[in-house]
């Protein structure tokens, strides 16, 4: 790994609240911790990568934020092949259960569902995008709860 | 069970066909789109040949009166469980009380409902299909009417607990297109070998039958699709030949030269002359073609149509497949 890699983690991390990031290759192990206080940039860079093997706490919950994952490796599709519209758009409110978009595995589709109601603040892959198992798709922005 | 809340005439119980009495002058009848059902029941984890509800006339309500995972397929239509939006070719599960709404197909004509365990109305003659000319098999042998309330099989022990169910892309997306046929979505291409009778129409009549662009005609039903279009007549013979056996898929030419297809519930026997067979592989999209619409033969080799069936039938079984590892690895 190089320090460019090693950015690109720090990047993702910091894109997908992730707090503390184990790595491991081959022999050699790196845990990486982010400072809560640093803020974050907000460049959209891919999500998903070999070689995370564990991840701990989630900033994302404490911003009021939550990130959908497959559950499964697979193709990401953000609407149905028969219909131009997404699912969801971005910016407009979704409940949990609704279908977000759909993970391809050999003939079989799977349903992305959003696992807790807010709005859907941004998608994290792209159509036709291999995806592996626990790649954030998409981020949810919390409501306030009243 | 299930209740049809609200329905048009036509719509009815299929399954795969009755065979076997054909020489009693029993037709086949059954699915009009065969491969719908087929993969219907796969995604399901339903025996290949369950019975279903094929839709031809909508809006179609139904209320589950129990628990059940369905499948929508068929007909690209717009669909409702409780006003939640139902993906087509997709399996996911009603609770009991639930009501679905199968809206106007956006493309298609035919949707087929699939159930859980199948539609467990008594097999007749070997068949839960209904036969409408004699009037018997399927739901009491008639056209579903509102209020009637309709039998399910017992439900298989292996559920699926994943949420949100699964679904494959509808057979148009997933097997390959007829080759050369320029195919939209506002024309049908299907494939033709030649039959019995091919070779005593003229040159000219022949051309025109693989050239023309058909008109689908209102009259077309489950029994035959009426084509208008050029004229074509046959030679030898004449117009009528002694009554022989038929199949669906035959495409006749009557005296008025314009063709008949023969369609799920084809006439056991008929006297003209046979120009061509649709290949079994491609009755699915005929099926779902439209009256109104327009239609184009497109030749194919006895090789060429069993390689388009054994596509059909991969795909069939990669979706069993699929569906069985699915149903093992769910939690």
């Amino acid at each position: 790994m190089n320090v460019a890699e090693l950015r690109s983690l720090v990047r993702h991390m910091r894109d997908h609240g992730v707090e503390t990031l184990d790595v491991r290759e081959r022999h050699a192990r790196l845990r990486i911790r982010l400072d809560p206080a640093h803020p974050a940039r907000d460049d959209g860079a891919p999500a998903g990568r070999d070689g995370v093997i564990e991840r701990r706490g989630a900033a994302a919950r404490g911003r009021g934020r939550a990130l959908v994952r497959a559950d499964v490796a697979g193709t990401f599709a953000d609407a149905h092949p028969l219909r131009p519209e997404p699912f969801a758009a971005i910016g407009t409110p979704v409940r949990a259960g609704q279908v977000l978009g759909l993970l391809k595995v050999g003939v079989l589709y799977r349903p992305v569902l959003a696992r807790t109601d807010g709005v859907l603040a941004r998608a994290l892959a792209g159509t036709g995008a291999a995806v592996p198992r626990g790649a954030p798709l998409f981020e949810i922005r919390k409501e306030e709860s009243t | 069970m299930i209740e049809i809340v609200s329905t048009r005439a036509l719509n009815t119980v299929q399954d795969l066909g009755r065979f076997g009495h054909r020489g009693e002058g029993v037709c086949v009848a059954g699915a009009m789109d065969r491969l719908a059902l087929s993969a219907g029941n796969r995604l399901l984890g339903n025996d290949p040949g369950a019975a279903a509800i094929e839709v031809t006339m909508f809006p179609f309500v139904v209320r589950f009166l129990r628990d059940a995972r369905f499948a929508l397929t068929g007909a690209h239509c717009e669909a409702t469980l409780d006003g939640a939006a139902v993906l087509p070719w997709w399996a996911t599960r009603a609770d009991a009380g639930a009501t679905l709404t199968v809206g106007a197909p956006l493309e298609g004509a035919i949707a087929c409902l699939v159930v859980e365990g199948g539609i467990g109305v008594e097999p007749r003659l070997g068949s839960r299909s209904t036969d409408l000319k004699i009037g018997f098999g399927g739901f009491e042998g008639r056209t579903l009417r509102k209020g009637d309330r309709i039998p399910l099989g017992p439900a298989g022990t292996a559920r699926s607990a994943r949420p949100g169910g699964w679904g494959i892309d509808p057979a148009r997306l997933a097997l390959p297109p007829v080759p050369a046929a320029g195919e939209t979505t506002r024309t049908t291409a299907v494939r033709v070998m030649p039959a019995g009778e091919y070779e005593k129409f003229p040159e000219p009549a022949r051309e025109r039958f693989w050239g023309a662009q058909w008109s689908i005609g209102a009259n077309s039903n489950r029994s035959a699709f009426r084509l208008s279009g050029p004229r074509l007549q046959a030679q030898g013979h004449g117009d009528v030949m002694y009554t022989h056996g038929i199949v669906p898929g035959i495409v006749q030419v009557p005296p008025s030269g314009q063709p008949i297809v023969q369609m799920a519930d084809a006439n056991t026997h008929g006297g003209y002359p046979k120009i061509g067979t649709v290949i079994e592989a491609d009755r699915w999209r005929l099926a779902q073609a439209r009256p109104g619409g327009a239609l184009r033969f497109v030749p194919a080799t006895r090789d060429e149509a069993l390689a388009a069936l054994a596509a059909e039938r991969a795909w069939l079984g990669s979706i069993s497949d699929a569906v069985e590892r699915e149903r093992s690895a769910a939690p």
